[in-house]
């Protein structure tokens, strides 16, 4: 390693003296490391995003909707009549109506307040959710404190009944953002925005909101009531863990049959709904996947294709290092420390350049700030790119004969 | 010159086929790469409707909360609401207008023979189709008073006619919606304005609805929006009228405004309607109505994302590194043939002379690499249609797409070739003269 | 034809300043056949430079053909190079990938000819050589010698004042060496001035007129009748 740096004086000293090409590879390693380290932040912060738990049991629950369409319809007798009949059928678990699905990327949402008397800019958002007693099973939501709702509370009707006072279950961030002294939850009462009050019964782990363009993705509440009106309602059904899949279609014929006057449409997996609005995430992680695989890959052929060059202009030179006495090891050396040398030039670049880079998009775009530790990662990972490139030309180099020296040309 | 330069770059590009695949490998990448992410960006700024997009206005009345603009930066809501919407629908200013919303219903042939499908719908005026220049096959719209009374008369998309009465010509005859009857007045041809920019706030790329039906019957069906609806402030809402009289915003409303004389009369317009709004106690925001016309609504309604901006800049530097890898190994191509270049310098060839042969072969990279470029674009497109899975048929190369490729693949590797052409022309001709 | 009065050129780096030429003067005529010897580092090879205007010097002047060439830029005195004069060099330097026909017509296509035109040039080229056959071999199917008669054939088929040869036979065995000596005195008697820079006496006895270089200066004029004679009695 004494020896790796002692050589390091010299060589600089041949590189100042020559070659464009060296500049040349120097800049495309700034470059490559400021896509690498912007790139692969973006990618990580996706993947954290995608990562984040629905609260729902999403590899259990599936949904669909139901649109009668023979004027005089009665929804609510529907209902109760289609919620018996899944209910009753093996392997499904629970089954319910709610007014939209969490990540589903449509819903209701609103503000909640601590007190009747709403002062501009209080309160928090929230996402909505018109549910009914069977909510916390058909969705697999996880209980942390209270309880859920009774079928009394339940309350449903025209367009005014998801307007009234009812009951409601918090997701735990909105508990903690509407209490923040901590303490039981469960009986207090909040107020949506036209000062009705809502009673709080229970709180559960995690509940997403619909949108992942919201504000506050983690604060959502379920609410006692709901309106029939089909275009808001959504059947929601978990099955036993593995049957979903086959349970799904044998859902969509019995409902069917209970009624043939009504269309069964958008029959969905939670985990397809979840994966469909993640779609662009997973499209800008995968497509700047493949840059990176690119760019590394035009960046290490670009140190190969200089030193295997250097390599043949050198030739001379080489063979007559060999005869005054260089070893292999010595001439590998050489080139090892002129790629260490040129990744060097180009990482110190590369590390304003990442930072620029991030700057323009956080100033253009609505992206975080990089996060500094990825710098000094990628430019280890450049130094380690340079010496595996740089290798197999530095061998070629050593397997020169010493007698080129004599040679011409 | 150019073909006998050419023959040369050709015969310089066999003898060297491990360098030249190299090279047109990287400006192929690079090429491959911009043209995918450009070509996204293409489609999310495409002008739907060009010869008409800046005598387009969507309407937006600042209606909101007085303590909380709707959005950071002071823009009005992107829609109206109903009791606004029918109040301007009452202005003689533009030549055409429409308030409009989307629906949905089961549809069903007229004898119910057939299982009944779900279609979306927009509810709107006759006017939408002369706005928005809707190609017809058969029939055309309805008129004021089809709006006002209600009619129940239906246009379908082309689609929707092929699949329930096999592309016949199907004026006059009856569909069922929602189980109520409706004649076909029109058959729209095949409309895809994309982006779907009278509409963008509910899906920016989605399809045109299938069905359009008279406004008026928005109201006597209380046909339910299927699109974002909005509010600010605590209402009672005990009905639907009490709906429509509500500050809910969910109506979109767009107005052809030929000329600058007319936009202006109009803007007078609707902020005299607000000012004597302001005196009934509505409307508590300063005054913030807005004239977008389709480009900038566009603009407005952020139609190209964010992600796709960074790509592209992303995918620019990715051909820049391209791009340098290339001067790298053409510096030392063109350095190899310094014995070459000084015979040819030797037998009277200008430096320009040597420099013109240099760039015809890196042109020569430059357009196989491009071509190279348009297949690796062609599979990058298919792998983000897979990815995003929404813009479907819309993502393709068009001729425009097809001619920035072979220009940005000619310019960036004569750029490329530039410093090496110039390096190589300044060895000395003087170089072959053995006896020193 | 060749006029050099006072040239001087001086090579500097960092260390050291080389007067390759000084005070360099020679005179040329119309149809001469000049042999330029002298020992390694004694300035031929830049007088040669110089005088193929492959190069440019510091102070003195020069004429070519009547025409001053002192001050003419880099295209001018590529033009000039490429109508007036032609090379040989010891080298060859023919381009490995180009055929025969295609390494004479090099300088051809710097002149903007006619296809046809340049066909005729080069065909009468070789012919001339003796290489008609070969046009379509690669210069490394062909002899020593045969390479270097392409190269002849490429400094005539430009139709030349002026030859310059750099030690044309230094790579040759004697017996190609003579068939490439008496080509050029065939182009010499057709009217083509020829200087030629060598180390051999053999070959520069055969010129009209020898000159010798040392330390950057003309040392020695041989009469021309003196090889006129020595010429004569070897025909005898």
């Amino acid at each position: 390693m004494k020896k790796f740096f002692l050589e390091a004086g010299p060589v600089l000293r041949a590189l100042t003296r020559s070659r464009a090409g060296a500049v040349l590879i120097a800049l495309q390693c700034a470059i490559t490391l400021a896509i690498l380290t912007n790139a692969i932040f973006i990618i990580q912060d996706r993947v954290r995003q995608m990562a984040r738990p629905s609260g729902v049991d999403s590899e259990n629950v599936f949904s669909m909707r139901v649109k009668p369409y023979k004027p005089g319809f009665n929804l609510a007798n529907d209902i109760d009549r289609d919620m018996a009949a899944i209910r009753a059928m093996p392997g499904i678990v629970d089954a319910g109506v709610i007014n939209s699905l969490p990540l589903s990327e449509g819903g209701s949402s609103g503000r909640i307040y601590q007190s009747p008397d709403i002062k501009p800019g209080d309160g928090q958002f929230t996402a909505n959710y018109y549910t009914d007693d069977h909510s916390l099973g058909s969705l697999g939501l996880k209980l942390v404190e209270g309880r859920g709702f009774l079928p009394e509370e339940v309350k449903r009707g025209d367009r005014t009944a998801d307007r009234g006072e009812a009951s409601i279950i918090l997701s735990q961030t909105l508990a903690k953002k509407m209490f923040p002294g901590g303490g039981p939850v469960a009986g207090k009462t909040l107020y949506t925005d036209d000062g009705t009050a809502q009673h709080v019964v229970g709180v559960v782990e995690r509940l997403q909101a619909p949108w992942i363009s919201f504000g506050e993705l983690e604060q959502a509440m379920l609410l006692s009531q709901y309106r029939l009106e089909p275009a808001y309602l959504v059947y929601v059904i978990r099955s036993q863990p593995g049957q979903r899949n086959a349970l799904m279609p044998q859902v969509e014929k019995k409902l069917q049959e209970l009624d043939p006057d009504r269309i069964i449409r958008s029959p969905r997996t939670q985990s397809e709904i979840e994966s469909d609005t993640y779609a662009s995430y997973r499209a800008m992680a995968v497509i700047l996947g493949t840059v990176i695989v690119l760019i590394v890959a035009v960046t290490s052929l670009g140190i190969i294709g200089l030193a295997s060059f250097n390599v043949n202009v050198r030739r001379k030179q080489i063979g007559t290092r060999r005869a005054l006495g260089a070893q292999k090891g010595d001439i590998i050396r050489y080139f090892l420390v002129e790629s260490w040398l040129i990744t060097t030039g180009g990482a110190l670049v590369g590390v304003g350049l990442s930072f620029a880079l991030s700057w323009w998009m956080v100033n253009t775009f609505d992206l975080p700030p990089l996060d500094w530790r990825y710098v000094p990662v990628g430019v280890l990972f450049l130094w380690v790119l340079g010496q595996i490139a740089v290798l197999a030309p530095a061998r070629r180099a050593a397997e020169l004969p010493p007698a080129l020296a004599t040679r011409s040309a | 010159m150019l073909t006998y330069n050419l023959r040369l770059a050709w015969m310089s590009l066999r003898k060297h086929p491990v360098l030249s695949l190299l090279m047109i490998g990287a400006i192929g990448l690079g090429i491959g790469v911009c043209m995918t992410t450009l070509t996204v960006y293409t489609l999310m700024s495409n002008n739907p409707i060009p010869h008409k997009s800046s005598a387009l206005y969507a309407v937006q009345l600042d209606s909101w909360d007085p303590n909380d603009p709707y959005t950071e930066s002071g823009r009005p809501p992107p829609e109206l609401s109903y009791r606004d919407a029918q109040a301007l629908m009452e202005s003689t200013i533009p030549k055409r207008q429409a308030a409009m919303f989307k629906s949905g219903f089961a549809l069903q042939d007229a004898e119910a023979k057939q299982p009944p499908f779900t279609v979306l719908a927009r509810v709107t005026y006759g006017d939408f189709f002369g706005l928005f220049e809707v190609p017809f096959l058969f029939g055309g719209g309805w008129d004021r008073s089809a709006d006002r009374n209600a009619q129940q008369i239906v246009v379908l998309s082309k689609e929707i006619n092929d699949k329930v009465f096999g592309g016949a010509n199907s004026v006059g005859k009856n569909i069922r919606l929602d189980d109520r009857e409706y004649r076909v007045v029109g058959v729209m041809d095949h409309w895809h304005p994309s982006p779907k920019f009278y509409d963008p706030n509910n899906g920016d790329f989605d399809d045109p609805e299938e069905v359009y039906v008279p406004f008026g019957l928005g109201t006597a069906l209380e046909l339910t929006s299927y699109g974002n609806t909005n509010a600010w402030k605590p209402e009672k809402i005990n009905s639907f009228q009490d709906f429509l009289n509500s500050e809910y915003i969910w109506i979109q409303f767009w107005a052809e405004l030929p000329d600058a004389k007319t936009k202006d009369d109009y803007q007078a317009y609707i902020d005299q309607y607000v000012l004597e709004q302001k005196k009934l106690g509505r409307f508590p925001r300063p005054l913030n109505n807005r004239l977008s016309d389709v480009m900038k609504w566009m603009d407005e309604r952020e139609v190209v994302t964010d992600d796709s901006r960074v790509l592209v800049g992303l995918s620019f530097l990715f051909l820049a590194v391209c791009l340098l890898n290339i001067v790298g190994l053409l510096l030392a191509k063109f350095l190899g043939k310094s014995a070459e270049i000084a015979l040819r310098r030797a037998v009277g060839a200008t430096r320009w002379q040597i420099v013109q042969k240099h760039l015809v072969e890196v042109g020569l990279i430059g357009l196989l690499g491009g071509a190279l470029g348009l297949l690796l674009a062609f599979g990058g497109l298919r792998g983000v249609k897979a990815l995003y899975g929404g813009y479907d048929h819309l993502v393709q190369l068009d001729g425009r797409l097809l001619l920035i490729a072979v220009g940005l693949a000619l310019l960036s590797s004569l750029a490329a070739g530039l410093y090496p052409a110039w390096r190589a022309v300044q060895l000395a001709p003087a170089g072959l003269l053995k006896t020193q | 034809m060749l006029q050099m009065t006072h040239i001087s050129k001086v090579f500097r780096t960092e260390l050291v300043q080389t007067h390759a030429l000084r005070d360099f003067s020679l005179n040329v005529a119309e149809g001469e056949f000049v042999a330029v010897t002298g020992p390694s580092g004694s300035g031929k090879t830049t007088f040669l430079n110089i005088a193929g205007l492959l190069e440019t010097f510091d102070t003195g002047s020069y004429r070519l053909d009547g025409q001053d060439v002192s001050h003419l830029d880099d295209a001018a005195r590529s033009r000039l190079r490429n109508e007036k004069i032609g090379f040989i060099f010891q080298g060859f330097n023919l381009l490995p990938d180009l055929s025969v026909f295609d390494n004479v017509d090099v300088p051809l296509r710097y002149r903007g000819m006619s296809g046809g035109e340049r066909r005729r040039r080069i065909d009468k080229a070789l012919e001339q050589v003796g290489l008609a056959s070969r046009a379509k071999h690669l210069p490394s199917q062909l002899s020593g010698g045969q390479q270097q008669r392409v190269a002849i054939a490429r400094a005539l088929a430009g139709t030349p004042r002026i030859l310059f040869a750099d030690e044309p036979t230094g790579n040759l065995d004697s017996l190609m060496a003579r068939q490439v000596l008496e080509m050029l005195e065939e182009i010499n008697a057709a009217g083509t001035t020829i200087v030629m820079v060598t180390h051999d006496p053999e070959l520069a006895r055969r010129a009209h007129r020898n000159i010798h270089v040392m330390d950057g200066q003309v040392t020695d004029f041989t009469a021309f009748a003196a090889a006129q004679t020595e010429r004569e009695s070897l025909a005898a």
